[in-house]
This record gives C-alpha cells, structure tokens and sequence, in this order.
C-alpha cells in the first residue's frame, strides 16, 4: 500500500511537471531535495542509535558484514554486463543498480549526476522491493537466510516479513534488518563513488 | 566525494545522538511520520522536475523498462554471490571439522 501511495506522489508530481503547474518551485527543487534528504538520513540514523541503546539492534556477525557486502558486490557485478543490452554504460547500470532497493535516498542522489537514469533508478530500485516480497517467502522454502536476504537489497523489511510469514522463521526479520541496515549505509557512499569517477 | 563526507557526518552525529539521549526512542511515531512525509516531499518535487524536464520525459518508457531489467539482474546477482559465499564458509568449517575429526 505504502509503494503504491509512493509512485501515486511521484505520478502526481510528473503531471504537474508536464502540465506546467508549480513552475515557481524549479529554482529551488535541487535544494529542496538535497536537504530533505539530509534531514532524512539524520532522522533515520538517530532511530538506528536509539535501536542499539534500547537492546534492539542486532549484533553485527563477520559473517553477516561478509553476505552484506557479497549483496553489493552481486549486484553491481550482474549490472556491468546488462549494459550491453541496455540503452545505459556500465558506470551507469552500476549507479542505477547501486541504490540497492532505497529508492527514497538513491533517487534524489542520482538526480544531481542524471536526471533520466534517476528514472531507472526509481524503477530499479522499486520493482526491486516489489519482486522481493513475493520472491522471498518462495526461495526461503528451498535456501537459507543469508541468499534469500541478498535478494532484497537494502529493502528486507516488508519482504522479510512476508517471508517469516511463510517459513515461521521470525528471525529471518531481525537478520534482514541488520543485513539491510548495513547495505542501506553503503549506499550514499557508493553512488557518490560511483558517480564522481 | 564531499557529497559522501557530508553522509557520513550526517549519519555518524545521528547514531550518536540516538545512542547516547534518552530523549529519542527508535519506535517514535512522530519521526515516522516526519520521514514519511519528507519521502512524499522529495518524491513529489523528483516527479515535478522529471515531468518538466522534456529530455527525460521522452525516455520514461526505456529508462523503466532499464530499471526492471536492471533489478532482476541485481536481485540474482546478490544472489549468486552470497550463494557462493555461504556455501564455501560452510565448505571451509566443515573441512575444519573434518580435520579435527580424523585427529
């Protein structure tokens, strides 16, 4: 539902653009994202410290560090030949590919680089989230923990959930948090990277 | 890079401030809200600037149908790999074992 209300605000605001309405916005639309996007990350990083403060954050296992950056390098590895196929350069298929499911925060930052590949990033990164609600409660039946998480990228919460729904394996939520938490960090960093080579 | 520094900064003051006041509990509905409403925000203005950018407005379709294809071949990916990654840490401790086995 949430997804959907998402790509309703992000319609509404492609109509007003093609139609001409709230013109006045275009000089300062730029900072206007940037900023909120700062305000954002604080926001979230201050929930993540409260987490670990209240005995809610998982502990971070080697192993879990290990599947987390597996997940990133997945990813931008199976980008690179794509671009032979895809109207996009390698570099570009890894930035789109590199929002790991965030389309909030991933959006916004590839916006400043490309306007028109921030529309596959949006789209990468949405049918991402999608297509892992309904894929993982499938391969957790026939995989373990770590490979059915890495299918969900930065965003496991709402497809682990459907997955523990599945399997009745609750822990399967707690370790796609912290998987997910730690992609989720990368992610600012790596299309910085990304972009500025 | 600076782009990259200013996150950091950002995030790092952020967990901090979390970790260290009792002021902020992480189940706050009102920073809940507060984001949701920040996400609708840049969504909204990221559409009005895509919608009144001609250039990208012509590309939708073959920028969308870029990100599908892109999201597939990254979920699999993501997949492969950690798949490789388990199975060898699982091949090495059970080698491991193995060894002490025999001994």
């Amino acid at each position: 539902m949430m997804i959907l209300i998402l790509v309703v605000v992000l319609a509404a605001g492609f109509a007003c653009g093609r139609l001409g309405a709230l013109s006045f916005l275009g000089p300062y639309e730029s900072d206007i994202i940037l900023y909120t996007l700062y305000v954002m990350c604080f926001a979230i990083s201050i929930s993540l410290g409260a987490q670990y403060r209240e005995g809610e954050g998982e502990k971070l296992s080697g192993k879990a560090l290990l599947y987390a950056f597996g997940t990133v390098a997945g990813t931008l590895l199976a980008a690179v030949p794509m671009s032979l196929f895809l109207p996009v350069s390698a570099k570009d298929a890894m930035i789109a590919a590199s929002g790991m499911g965030w389309y909030s925060l991933s959006t916004g930052l590839v916006y400043t680089y490309s306007p028109s590949l921030s529309v596959a990033t949006f789209v990468c990164c949405v049918s991402r989230e999608i297509l892992a609600i309904f894929l993982m409660p499938l391969l957790i039946k026939r995989f373990r923990r770590p490979e059915v998480v890495s299918v969900g990228g930065s965003a496991t919460i709402n497809s682990c959930v459907a997955a523990a729904t599945v399997s009745g394996d609750n822990s399967i939520v707690l370790y796609g948090i912290l998987v997910g938490t730690v992609i989720s960090l990368m992610v600012p960093f790596l299309i910085g990277f990304l972009t500025g080579l | 890079m600076k782009i990259m520094l200013i996150y950091l900064v950002i995030m790092g003051t952020g967990i901090a401030l979390g970790y260290k006041s009792r002021t902020f509990s992480s189940k706050s509905k009102a920073r809940s809200r507060f984001q949701t409403v920040c996400l609708w925000i840049i969504l909204f203005l990221l559409g009005h600037q895509l919608g009144a950018n001609e250039e990208v407005a012509a590309s939708v379709s073959s920028m969308g149908l870029t990100g599908l294809v892109l999201s597939l071949a990254a979920m699999t990916g993501s997949f492969l790999v950690v798949l490789a990654l388990r199975k060898a840490l699982e091949g090495q401790k059970s080698a491991r074992s193995g060894e002490e086995d025999a001994r």
